[in-house]
């Protein structure tokens, strides 16, 4: 085989046999594999993590002591920010391998259910994505002066206008950088799932191995490289960004 | 296992990152490149696909290269040696954020009191530099435990694996999943609370030396 050969395998993966085709799509869209379905991976993940993180990072809040709260909406409160806690700090304190194995084994072998494998890699990667971006967000929240809130109150904003409106918009320059750092952190973690069979990047590598006669060496840089390059590159963008950020403190 | 490998390459890390950190604040050019491109390299690089390649790769290269047979019982080194190189990266990036942070005055001052460019290393620069980032370089080395799971997708002889994969190799045994899983999570879990607790403490110490210096 030749290195292009080798290097579409790698990068869309092995091609359908001509009768599972349907002549009206376009084939990768019918079963992505290879480097496409690790950026799709990514991206949904990314996607599904920010809303995630989002609501956990709202969940965890202190919000400013409303005196006319009673008791039950002070223990709900407080019950809604510990499980928010112990969900982030569960899944932070999990190696994203071990995630994986979790996400994917535990349903089927506790509840019996089953699942399509694409949807499970999303959702653990969803999960992990979610928890570090609340944990930034919670960051970026914390450091928006609480004066804002009250401008905004004074107004005559709703809370939920006051985070759209002012907060969101604030803190989204002091989140930049770590946002896409995260980015490249999901992009680099889907290599994981190489070891529950999804057919991303590193899967398709060891496929190739085992049935062409191709040099795994090879095969292995070329997905190095295919790694590499746009990771570079989004960390070339999270060092502007953060000088950026710099800049702004100042 | 999971401790020794978390322990060995975060002692590895720390001596390559440190000596990184040298070649990115040296005079020379070249060398400053060289420590640039180690860290580029390695921080880009997904540890899944590094560690395939230092276990499976490199034997086919070195063989096809020097026409001798690569030796064996190499894994755990070569494993070892790539969660190093990893986290060597990160930890140089913290390094360097906490030698620039040292006020460019303080050098000044050493200098003008005649210290050596060694001493001012030495004695003004790293002791500074190490309480300001203390706490990132803890993040850093319970990162690195977490990742010494990826491990498990390279064959090593049982006796070394650590707990993911002695966790899959149970499951593998019994067919069931859901207990092994879960008590490998539990223990790492505990694992990353205990060593988050040391290590938030002594950066927390650290930190307050630096309040009561200033």
């Amino acid at each position: 085989m030749t290195i292009s050969e080798v290097a579409a395998i790698l990068l869309f993966g092995y091609p359908l046999p001509p009768e599972m085709v349907d002549p009206r799509f376009p084939e990768f869209l019918q079963r992505p594999a290879g480097l496409l379905l690790t950026l799709l991976i990514t991206v949904t993940s990314l996607l599904i993590g920010a809303v995630l993180g989002t609501v956990l990072a709202l969940c965890r809040r202190e919000a400013p002591e409303d005196p006319h709260a009673d008791i039950v909406e002070r223990c709900l409160d407080r019950a809604i920010r510990v499980s928010a806690a112990m969900i982030v700090e569960g899944v932070r304190g999990l190696p994203i391998m071990l995630l994986v194995l979790l996400v994917f084994h535990l349903p089927f072998r506790l509840l019996g259910l089953r699942f399509p494998s694409f949807l499970l890699a999303v959702a653990a990667f969803s999960l992990y994505a979610g928890v570090y971006f609340s944990e930034s967000m919670r960051a970026g929240l914390r450091s928006v002066d609480s004066g804002m809130y009250q401008v905004g109150k004074v107004l005559g904003l709703t809370p939920r206008q006051i985070l759209l409106r002012i907060e969101l918009p604030l803190i989204y320059r002091t989140m930049k950088p770590d946002l896409i750092n995260l980015t490249v952190t999901v992009f680099k973690d889907t290599s994981t799932l190489a070891v529950v069979a999804i057919p991303e990047i590193t899967y398709v590598g060891r496929q190739l191995f085992m049935s062409e006669p191709v040099n795994y060496a090879v095969v292995l840089i070329i997905i190095l490289i295919a790694y590499w390059l746009p990771a570079t590159m989004l960390s070339a963008l999270a060092t502007r960004a953060e000088k950026q950020r710099a800049g702004l403190a100042v | 296992m999971t401790m020794l490998i978390a322990a060995v390459s975060g002692l590895g890390a720390a001596i390559i990152g440190f000596l990184v950190l040298q070649c990115r604040c040296s005079a020379r050019g070249p060398l400053r490149a060289l420590g640039v491109g180690f860290v580029m390299t390695f921080r880009n690089l997904p540890l899944v696909p590094l560690l395939l390649f230092l276990t499976f790769g490199l034997p086919g290269l070195w063989t096809a290269l020097s026409g001798r047979p690569f030796p064996r019982g190499l894994e755990l080194t070569l494993v070892i040696l790539g969660l190093a190189l990893n986290t060597a990266a990160y930890l140089a990036e913290i390094m360097l954020a906490g030698v620039t942070a040292v006020a460019p005055q303080q050098v000044a001052a050493a200098r003008s009191l005649g210290l050596t460019p060694g001493a001012i290393r030495r004695c003004v620069i790293y002791p500074q530099a190490a309480r300001i980032v203390a706490p990132a370089l803890a993040s850093r080395f319970i990162h690195n435990m977490k990742n010494s799971t990826v491990a498990l997708v390279v064959p090593l002889p049982v006796d070394v694996m650590e707990v993911v994969g002695q966790a899959g190799r149970i499951a593998g045994q019994t067919f069931s999943w859901a207990e092994p899983l879960i008590f490998a999570a539990c223990v790492h879990l505990l694992l990353a609370v205990c060593l988050g607790h040391v290590l938030n403490r002594w950066a927390s110490l650290e930190q307050a030396r630096i309040g009561a210096t200033a």
